[in-house]
């Protein structure tokens, strides 16, 4: 029998406390492990989600979840972007919820800062899907790398003669020698070495900078050729000068036959790297990730960049002044049901800018750059044309004469948008003739609507009274049961320094009906409107045309002028008076659809590109977001793509506390601070008194 | 069950008979009220208690120890241990007694929040999904934070050291894991997992007026593993 000493004691229990606690431990690592196993399976398959705000704030509306339900093929979201602020996070939050409701589509989320190795995989990814495009790119840069390498060479080995020449003892012409100084100099910092380095930073890139790439390659090139010009000329120069010694002039007109050559492989670099074309649409996508975190929405054939800064739009401050309305609106929802939606187009509609004065919307002068940009980064084909020829870009974003020329076709199957642009007059005074191609315009017009196409239509201000005579577009837009009063001018009155009124023709927009998707979903924006004209709608007998009204002026103090430019003594008319004037109206008629507005200078980018106090939007924000968010919604509209309109954020439902009167909100506060701890205090001191008693 | 009820009614009792308990309710009351009045309470804001649950978020983290530090602590330091452990009631049964008496007082504790809730009625027209689930989710906060409390409670015989390690757990469930995951040294997964287990990520969407399946998962099953641990160390009593 073993006697228990204390030792043995001690030692048992101590075993016994290891062999229970390791049950312990052992039973907790197993429970934990339940713990995260359970927190899994719920987090991956069990996941539902209850939105209990009033307005389902947090969930899919029905069109997305049709659309999601109905999506063919795998797509993917991939938010490139950083979740630092709450915002980021319910953006976030929102795309996981897409990918709930598709077995089609995929969401991935990839901080740029943090998941490097995972961005630049996906950049490979982007890469790949253009690599057909850029393949010919690619060869071009580096094949032309390697010639201007070789020409960097072989003016390096001019030096050595023009070394010679210039030394030469009996050389006695300082103008010369000077000039042999100036060209030793420049082929002496012909190295490659800076110009190599240069295009393997722009190559090296995770995607490819190719146009810096060509701007590397052309802008030495451009400076070889104009200096061996200049080379050239000074050698040949040089045969009749004095002071200069035969053995020279022999030199210098072999060094000019070895440089007329080098020059003219030059120039023909020069003209193959402009003719190399990165594609438009890498370099759209390298601006959109170069400049800012986006979601990509993408299938096999298509994607669509989405700008984070676009997911919310922070709503003018003075409507949040006026109407307590909230600060940002939520627009994720609608910008990546609409980027999916867009997606599907088979055939992307055909927006054409109808002009036919000096200045062309498009290229690198265009006065509505802003709004086409927007158009085709929803993929829509944009395009310019001039019936009268006239101020069309040339090739080095001048302007250049030509011929009429004929209108762009649309493919077979493709719908066309046409926006006709108002052409002001070089003199007011002088009214618009029908010789300055409106009624070819007109024409052409015509037959488009009827093969199924539509019109956005500027008409400006006549001040001339109609003195040109009868305009074709104005007769064909009254066919329409819309009559544009173009001699007339819409003023208010503003009252400004000592009181003197003073009449002033921009108007701002905050109110917009909500009866066509156009202008609901411009629910807290404002746009500016600065040279408008009234419309009236009838009902025309021969058609049968429904009209919506799209912009309003209202205002108190304004009136209809008919004025001409430059009338100093305008004032307040009562007579032509009214709150509400009308200028711009969407009618549709047998499925054929028309937008007319009076103001022509509405969505140039003078008012889309506007920041605050005068400044670019680049630098502030843009004052009058409305007028480019109108015409995207317009030529949506028109497209018969009004399901890509952003809807009216469900975010507006957000209940305020009522007006309270300085009295009624004391009251509250001191009952509820002083109250409510009271009662409990109270029924504490009630519970001690019973105790005590007890 | 009985001998659960049994144990939660005389802990509710003891609580409530506290006047120490009326002064935690009452300063709790003042914070919540104070913080709706000078937050909320005001012309044109929003009528909702988002604000107001967030902020309640961070103070429970120092009430909810107040409450559940003697709830095992005070027992051990008194040795009426003995006796409870001695009485026909299991250790699971008092544990889950001892939870259920202070999460009844911890409710009681958010009672001025539906004061404040009927107090936004007479002034606006709230949207009560975001106030109901919000509620829910500090319910359920709160029933994580006192099975925590319980089982440090049942760990010491130090009331003190009771709620001091209580706050450090959650400190680190919350506020611990924030800073960890805004670090560059943490690996993706980790930051990953970090991001699951943090206390206040898990209720944010609550106070939106979501409430997400994976979300009270997590509530549930974190609150029943820390009252398995509180169950396996009052069980240690035995044979320590």
């Amino acid at each position: 029998m073993t006697e228990h000493t204390p030792q043995t004691t001690h030692h048992t229990q101590a075993r016994r406390r290891l062999k229970y606690g390791l049950n312990v431990a052992v039973a907790v690592l197993a429970a934990a492990v339940l713990v995260v196993f359970v927190n899994w399976i719920a987090y991956r398959h069990l996941y539902q989600r209850l939105d209990l705000t009033a307005g389902q704030r947090y969930s899919l509306a029905q069109q997305t979840t049709q659309l999601l339900n109905n999506l063919k093929g795998d797509h993917e979201i991939i938010a490139l972007m950083r979740v630092h602020n709450e915002r980021r996070e319910r953006v976030l939050s929102l795309l996981r919820e897409y990918e709930r409701y598709s077995d089609q589509l995929t969401v991935t989320h990839i901080d740029p800062n943090r998941d490097i190795a995972q961005r630049d995989r996906f950049y490979e990814r982007l890469l790949d899907r253009h690599a057909d495009e850029l393949a010919p790119v690619r060869e071009a840069v580096e094949a032309h790398g390697k010639q201007v390498a070789e020409i960097f060479d072989e003016l390096a080995a001019m030096a050595a003669p023009l070394q010679r020449a210039m030394e030469h003892p009996e050389l006695d012409n300082p103008q010369l020698a000077s000039q042999l100084q100036q060209l030793l100099a420049w082929v002496g910092q012909s190295d490659s070495t800076a110009l190599n380095d240069s295009l393997a930073q722009s190559l090296d890139a995770p995607l490819p900078a190719y146009n810096e790439a060509l701007a590397t390659l052309s802008q030495p090139l451009d400076s070889i050729d104009r200096n061996l010009q200049t080379a050239v000329q000074w050698f040949q120069g040089a045969v009749n000068r004095q002071g200069v010694p035969n053995a020279v002039k022999e030199q210098l007109l072999t060094l000019a036959q070895q440089a007329e050559p080098l020059r003219q492989r030059t120039q023909d670099m020069l003209r193959e790297l402009e003719s190399v074309d990165v594609p438009a649409t890498y370099q759209r996508l390298r601006r959109d990730l170069g400049s800012s975190e986006s979601v990509m929405v993408m299938n096999d054939q298509r994607m669509r960049t989405v700008p984070v800064s676009e997911l919310y739009r922070d709503v003018d401050p003075r409507l949040v002044r006026q109407e307590g309305e909230p600060a940002t609106q939520f627009l994720t929802e609608e910008k990546i049901t609409g980027a999916l939606l867009s997606l599907r187009l088979e055939q992307p509609p055909l927006v054409v800018f109808v002009y036919t004065g000096q200045q062309p919307p498009l290229g690198e002068r265009g006065s509505h750059t802003q709004v086409a940009e927007r158009l085709r980064s929803a993929n829509f084909e944009v395009t310019q044309w001039n019936p009268t020829g006239g101020g069309q870009p040339g090739p080095m974003g001048g302007m250049q004469g030509g011929g009429p020329s004929a209108p762009p076709e649309p493919r077979e199957g493709q719908r066309a948008v046409w926006i006709l642009l108002h052409a002001r007059p070089q003199n007011p005074m002088m009214a618009m003739t029908a010789s300055d191609g409106e009624q070819t315009i007109v024409d052409h017009l015509n037959e488009r609507l009827a093969a199924g196409d539509s019109a956005l239509v500027m008409l400006g201000m006549d001040l001339t009274g109609g003195m040109g005579g009868a305009s074709p577009l104005r007769q064909m837009v009254e066919t329409w049961g819309v009559t544009p009063l173009v001699d007339r001018q819409i003023l208010r009155e503003v009252r400004r320094g000592q009181g003197t009124p003073q009449p002033v023709s921009s108007h701002i927009v905050t109110d917009w009906p909500d009866a066509l998707p156009v202008t609901r979903a411009l629910d807290g924006l404002s746009a500016v409107f600065i040279e408008s004209s009234p419309l009236t709608l009838r009902n025309p007998d021969d058609m049968d045309v429904e009209h919506w009204p799209l912009v309003k002026l209202r205002g108190d103090r304004m009136w209809a002028e008919r004025a001409s430019a430059g009338d100093d003594n305008i004032e307040y008319d009562e007579s032509d008076a009214a709150e509400t004037f009308t200028v711009a109206v969407a009618a549709e008629s047998d499925a054929k659809r028309l937008i007319v507005t009076t103001d022509p200078r509405w969505p140039s980018d003078r008012l889309t590109n506007l920041g605050y106090e005068g400044l670019p939007a680049a630098l502030t924000g843009v004052q009058f977001p409305g007028n480019s968010e109108l015409f995207v919604n317009s030529v949506y509209w028109l497209a018969g793509l009004e399901q890509m309109i952003a809807a009216s954020p469900r975010t507006q439902d957000i209940r305020r506390i009522e007006a309270m009167t300085d009295t009624k909100l004391i009251v509250y506060r001191w009952s509820l601070l002083v109250g409510m701890p009271a009662v409990v205090l109270v029924l504490g001191m009630g519970v001690w008194l019973v105790r005590r008693r007890g | 069950m009985n001998h659960t009820l049994t144990i939660a009614k005389r802990e509710l009792s003891a609580l409530f008979f506290s006047p120490v308990a009326y002064l935690v309710l009452g300063v709790f009351a003042f914070i919540a009220t104070g913080f709706f009045v000078y937050a909320t309470l005001g012309e044109g804001m929003p009528a909702e208690l988002r604000a107001e649950f967030s902020m309640i978020v961070f103070v429970l983290a120092f009430v909810a120890p107040a409450i559940s530090m003697r709830l095992l602590s005070e027992e051990l330091r008194s040795g009426t241990i003995e006796l409870l452990m001695s009485a026909p009631v299991n250790d699971t049964q008092v544990i889950l007694g001892k939870w259920l008496g202070a999460m009844v007082f911890y409710l009681a504790l958010l009672a001025p929040l539906v004061v404040l809730a009927i107090v936004l009625e007479t002034v606006a027209d709230p949207d009560y999904g975001p106030i109901a689930s919000g509620l829910l989710g500090l319910v359920l906060i709160g029933a994580l934070y006192m099975a925590i409390g319980v089982a440090v409670s049942a760990a010491t015989d130090s009331q003190l050291v009771a709620y001091l390690l209580t706050v450090l757990i959650i400190g680190m469930l919350t506020i611990g894991v924030s800073l960890i995951v805004s670090t560059d040294w943490a690996a993706p997964w980790l930051i990953d997992t970090l991001y699951y287990i943090n206390i206040n990520q898990q209720y944010s969407d609550f106070a939106k007026g979501l409430i997400d399946t994976s979300h009270f998962v997590f509530f549930i099953s974190t609150t029943a593993l820390a009252l398995f641990v509180a169950v396996l160390i009052l069980q240690s009593k035995r044979w320590r």
